[in-house]
């Protein structure tokens, strides 16, 4: 076996996975937090990757920095969705199934008016740098690999930071860890799931544009990530950021080797194999689920 | 001064606690006493805007707080140390007072009112990194404790504080609560320790399944003989 395809493959499977991660650490969290599987999660990212494409054809504009206007844009949005329908939605028995349906129909709606708006047609992302690469000894690296790994780690390390080190992080973890003291400590839960919901939505806008970086992408895309999501989910542990990450890298890495190695037939069959594996094996995820 | 006045809860069809009237005076340490399952946390929950009320009104200061949510409730320095102490188990001793200091107020001083602490607990400046799922039962309490004295109460509410605990730190706990009110604060305290807490109150009241059987000042509940008989054992 070629050590440098190896080791090639490696890599572009960390580069890869980094932004699965990525698109899913906010899912991990409202599911681990508040108990919602927000099925559209991926839908929000893929609006995200339509902004960038849209930002970069019409005014050139870089799509790392398409970032500074659809993050608090999605932020917003994810805002308003928690306030609107979920939260009424969290009374309910079962939350995490009527949160599924409930985010299903959100992502049909989504979809469909991407449809409106951007038409059916795929999309790529090509910008001066998409096939650009450096080398560094015998390895190569494409620069937009390597952009959307840099997201992946500063928007993996600012939710961290976020949640173990500022105030509203902290009240996010005592409201999970112990909802009914939360609230007498003064903690406002409504509001509190809401930006929690919120910063969600919008490390999902993040993820979408990395993942517009690698893939080409059309209306229906957000049905492939979210399967990813799941997968980068139950690997990682739920609600468990660190794990999440741990968890899309191993994803993009099998992937990554599996593509290099094995016929194109063979990647799903393998990844959905470990998931199955570690559903059966360890029901939890591979980490402690812990926000 | 809270007033409680009239309050019926149930749960589903069942009431949990009928018409209850009671009075937490100003300055003054408060008991309310009565077995198990009497209805006293469902007070307490209901204080705070945890537990929904059927009827009735709750006043804070001769404002009507029934209604308000729990961190409404808890902005007015109406602060509740709940039953079985409920900590934030996978965060630090430190963090777990940081979140008492949540709302805007306390938050001002949050690390003075935390010296203040920590002079009260001695130990849990020693365990200030450690995690309060690792603690013992007293120390637990502790940090609950420690927790509601960082939102900077008004009235300080405790459910069941020595609940299985040693009774070294029982004592210490309610010699606390003595010295707290000496300072000032305002203390309502329900337990099953019904001679120590009313040794250490003002004014007591007894509950039975969900009604006020009896009440007036500690000192004539003492001497009782229908508290003496079914609570002190005399």
């Amino acid at each position: 076996m070629n050590l440098v395809l190896v080791f090639q493959s490696l890599i572009s499977g960390i580069m890869m996975g980094a932004v699965y991660a990525l698109l899913g650490i906010g899912f991990s969290l409202t599911w681990g937090v508040m108990k919602v599987i927000n099925v559209s999660h991926a839908t929000f990212g893929l609006i995200a990757a339509f902004v960038a494409y849209t930002l970069f054809k019409v005014f050139g504009m870089d799509p790392v920095a398409s970032l500074a206007v659809t993050l608090p844009s999605l932020f917003g949005l994810g805002c308003l969705v928690y306030w609107f329908l979920i939260n009424p939605i969290t009374r309910a028995k079962a939350v995490i199934v009527s949160s599924m349906i409930l985010t299903f129909g959100i992502a049909i709606i989504l979809e469909n008016l991407i449809l409106l708006v951007w038409g059916a047609d795929p999309r790529l992302l090509t910008t001066s740098y998409t096939n650009k690469v450096f080398a560094i000894g015998p390895l190569y690296f494409q620069y937009p690999r390597v952009l959307g790994f840099l997201m992946a780690v500063v928007g993996v390390t600012a939710i961290q930071l976020f949640l173990k080190r500022t105030l509203t992080g902290k009240a996010v973890r005592a409201a999970w860890q112990q909802s009914e003291a939360s609230q007498l400590c003064g903690i406002n839960l409504k509001k509190i799931s809401m930006i929690t919901f919120g910063l969600a939505v919008a490390s999902a806008g993040a993820g979408g544009v990395g993942m517009a970086m690698l893939y080409s992408f059309e209306p229906h895309s957000h049905n492939l990530w979210l399967i990813y999501l799941f997968l980068v989910v139950i690997v990682g542990g739920v609600g468990n950021i660190l794990g999440a990450a741990a968890g899309g890298m191993l994803i993009g890495v099998i992937t990554g080797l599996s593509m290099a190695f094995l016929p194109y037939q063979w990647i799903n069959v393998l990844t959905f194999g470990l998931l199955m594996l570690i559903l059966i094996f360890r029901p939890h995820g591979l980490f402690r689920s812990e926000v | 001064m809270l007033r409680i006045d009239s309050i019926t809860a149930k749960y589903q069809d069942l009431s949990a606690i009928s018409e209850v009237s009671l009075d937490v005076e100003d300055g003054k340490i408060t008991a309310l006493i009565g077995s198990n399952g009497a209805g006293k946390t469902t007070i307490l929950n209901s204080v705070s805007g945890l537990k929904e009320l059927s009827s009735g009104r709750i006043y804070w200061n001769d404002r009507i707080i029934s209604g308000s949510s729990p961190d409404q409730i808890a902005a007015l320095g109406v602060i509740q140390v709940p039953e079985g102490r409920k900590l934030f188990p996978a965060m630090t001793v430190e963090e777990n007072l940081e979140l008492g200091a949540y709302l805007p107020g306390p938050r001002r001083d949050w690390t003075k009112t935390r010296k203040r602490v920590f002079e009260l607990f001695p130990r849990l400046e020693e365990r200030r990194k450690q995690y309060t799922g690792s603690l013992s039962g007293g120390e637990q309490q502790m940090v609950a404790v420690g927790r509601a004295l960082m939102a900077l109460p008004k009235l300080l509410m405790l459910d069941e504080p020595s609940l299985g605990l040693a009774p070294i730190v029982t004592d210490e706990i309610f010699k606390i609560i003595v010295e707290l009110n000496r300072e000032g604060l305002t203390a309502l305290v329900v337990s099953q320790e019904v001679l120590q807490t009313l040794s250490i109150s003002n004014a007591a009241y007894l509950l039975e399944n969900g009604k006020i059987v009896l009440h007036g000042a500690a000192g004539a509940m003492l001497a009782d003989p229908k508290v003496k008989e079914s609570y002190l054992g005399i």
